[in-house]
């Protein structure tokens, strides 16, 4: 039997189920984002930072006067790295270290985040050309570039904010990718452990 | 597909009988349950959330036709494809065509239940391509050539000991009993595969119809792996696994990092809508969605177990079983264990190979209590039992009719005061030879079935009736 058949029988099959109510429209932005929770943003990066560090990342806040390149480069020589690879953004432009074309053996991948979540302490990174999804994965050290001001309180605003800025989803990226902290795994006898596929430290720098 | 009757006795018997098992649930019980019920508690609109997924589930399955079909229309919008699969057979052989399609020599995993349902991995080793599971506790099973043990923590029933010999033998290195290094280990293998792949096998936790995107929840990072580095992906889904729409997913994200493993999130999430696009470097060129029915539109059809469907696969049901906890997932006998296991397995199966499970249950209705969607477990339980009592009927059946005979007598003995009071006293001069430190021990047949696994309090020689007047001397036994 090839794949279309295969289709009419199991939708015949469905279309014998009851169904006394007919399709409701959820709303779910109404109910779990109260769009008046804490919008207060210096809260909010405080939670980001709790909840990220709990489950074993590591965040560095920028101040004011601080220059990212700087620390970044400050992060460099304390991990030892031998090669760098990162996202084409504007912020990175003056590192001078150039992109490491095979990803595989790079020794830290360096990323922006499009968005947080404060109350999960997850980043969150949309596909595209100018940032590919292995940038994150790949390398055993990830470092993330957050402003603070895309944090959001929790996972409901954040569907919410993603809804709005997609409008009806025609142009939804290839992935979205959520990360909370370094890989990890408890597979043997429910020990932690870090690393086991992706990067076994995930560092944030908020900005 | 099941091919022999599982007996869940004689399963359990054997599991009961090994210590190490026994430890190994208990520590592993105890700790899911615990960090659970923390993560749960931290959420103050958890039982909303619980009620608004289980009426988006229920929505979902009632319209599930047109459901697929959306789905389907969406994902061939943004250039994937999309295959219809009626039974586990048809569903691997989608799978394998693909594969030698694209001339595919080795293919990465990752966990997927719908993939261990149809044993996908049979089937693509037989076809001469080489399968690798990439979960550290799947690829721990499958070097031993094991099955899961718990739909979240495959190797559970594994001991660092027995990890560390396996990949002695099998690796060369030496035995370390750190469970860091043996990690590290493992990543160093894997990462290898990963490199060398040219197809990546997921599951699907979420399919959302509106979109075409599916939802991959994961703590290892070898889920991304496989359905980025490899030029085609393959994601297996069970029909029921759909969301209509987009933002709904933050409801079942919440609900399933937490009921799963206690986690306010699982350490990845990817949401991943079609093929690579035009510019971007990376993430599969070929994108491929496998619908799998194999049963499931048949329970649709059942108002009484429609609702087995709703399962998101947390396995919390599992942590919570008073029975799963004493007999270890491998007494199921297939894919899924404890409760979910209980409906789902002779649902999906020959209802006759599969009769035990249903009554493999104390109906304490625990599991329904932790189900983020809230399913019914006691109540499918007892439907299923009574479909498979009325299927057995007419046939020659001596257990089922005595225990007709006995429960005609109980009612008849129950609702009369006089017959009550005489069966009492009829007991306490019964009981005289089977009686032992004031409680019943081997009793003759058919009460030996009892007997033989727990004893019985003694009847007492003075009936409660008699105690309550002399204790009150009230007016017809009513207490002044």
């Amino acid at each position: 039997m090839n794949s279309k058949e295969s289709k009419a029988v199991i939708l015949q099959n469905l279309s014998s189920a009851v169904r006394e109510n007919k399709k409701m429209s959820r709303n779910t932005e109404r109910v779990f984002a109260d769009p008046q929770l804490s919008v207060d943003q210096s809260k909010l990066q405080n939670d980001f930072i709790a909840n990220f560090e709990m489950v074993s990342g590591e965040v560095h806040l920028l101040g004011e006067k601080e220059s990212l390149t700087k620390k970044i480069k400050e992060l460099i020589l304390e991990l030892d790295a031998q090669s760098v690879s990162f996202w084409n953004m504007n912020s990175l432009k003056s590192l001078e270290f150039t992109t490491e074309t095979d990803l595989a053996s790079a020794d830290i991948g360096i990323t922006g985040a499009d968005f947080a979540i404060a109350d999960t302490g997850t980043l969150v990174l949309l596909s595209g050309p100018e940032q590919p999804r292995l940038t994150s994965l790949l390398p055993p050290v990830h470092i993330a570039i957050l402003e603070k001001e895309t944090i959001v309180p929790n996972i409901h605003a954040l569907f919410a904010r993603l809804g709005k800025s997609y409008e009806n989803y025609d142009k939804l990226c290839s992935c979205i990718s959520f990360i909370t902290g370094p890989s990890r795994t408890a597979d043997i006898e429910l020990n932690l452990t870090l690393g086991v596929h992706g990067p076994g430290r995930a560092i944030v720098i908020i900005i | 597909m099941i091919t022999e009757h599982i007996d869940f006795k004689k399963n359990s018997v054997e599991a009961l009988g090994n210590p190490k098992l026994k430890k190994a649930l208990v520590n592993f019980t105890d700790r899911s349950r615990a960090s659970r019920q923390k993560a749960v508690s931290g959420v103050s609109e958890w039982e909303e959330l619980r009620s608004e997924a289980r009426g988006i589930k229920e929505e979902v399955i009632k319209n599930l036709d047109s459901y697929l079909l959306e789905l389907e229309k969406s994902v061939t919008r943004v250039g994937g494809k999309v295959h219809w699969a009626k039974d586990a057979e048809e569903a691997s052989a989608i799978v394998v065509d693909i594969a030698r399609k694209n001339n595919v020599r080795n293919v990465v995993k990752s966990k997927s239940m719908a993939t261990e349902e149809i044993e996908l991995n049979r089937h693509l080793i037989s076809n001469g391509i080489n399968t690798v599971e990439t979960d550290l506790g799947e690829y721990i099973v499958q070097l031993c050539d094991d099955h899961p043990f718990h739909i979240i923590t495959p190797a559970i029933h594994k001991t660092k000991e027995d990890i560390s010999k396996l990949f002695s033998e099998k690796f060369g290195v030496p035995e370390y009993e750190e469970p860091q290094k043996l990690t590290n280990i493992a990543r160093k293998e894997l990462r290898e595969k990963f490199l060398s792949a040219d197809m990546g096998i997921s599951g699907v936790n979420f399919a959302v119809a509106e979109t075409g995107t599916i939802a991959i929840v994961e703590n290892e990072g070898n889920a991304r792996l496989a359905t980025t580095f490899p030029d085609i992906h393959v994601a297996i889904m069970g029909i029921e696994k759909i969301v209509p729409k987009f933002e709904q997913l933050s409801i079942f994200l919440s609900l399933l990092a937490r009921s799963a493993t206690g986690q306010k999130s699982s350490t990845y999430v990817s949401l991943i809508t079609g093929p690579r696009r035009e510019g971007e470097s990376d993430g599969p060129r070929q994108f491929h969605l496998v619908f799998v029915d194999n049963g499931r539109s048949d329970i649709a059809k059942s108002e009484e177990t429609r609702e087995s469907l709703y399962c998101i696969r947390c396995g919390a049901c599992i942590n919570i079983c008073p029975v799963y906890r004493q007999v270890g997932g491998h007494s199921y006998g297939w894919v899924y264990s404890g409760p979910i296991g209980a409906i789902i397995t002779p649902q999906l199966n020959d209802p006759e190979k599969t009769a035990d499970l249903p009554f493999a249950s104390s109906l304490c209705g625990a599991c329904r209590d932790v189900c983020p969607v809230k399913i019914d477990f006691p109540y499918v339980l007892l439907s299923l039992r009574q479909k498979i009592v009325e299927e057995t009927k007419g046939k020659a059946d001596l257990p089922g009719f005595m225990e007709k005979i006995a429960f005609q007598v109980w009612s008849f003995v129950f609702s009369k005061p006089f017959y009550y009071s005489l069966a009492g006293r009829m007991m306490v001069f019964l009981q005289y030879f089977y009686q032992k430190d004031n409680e019943l021990r081997g009793l003759p047949y058919p009460f030996s079935k009892w007997t033989k696994e727990k004893n019985f309090p003694a009847f007492s020689r003075k009936p409660f009736r008699k105690r309550w007047k002399e204790k009150y001397h009230g007016k017809n036994g009513i207490a002044r």
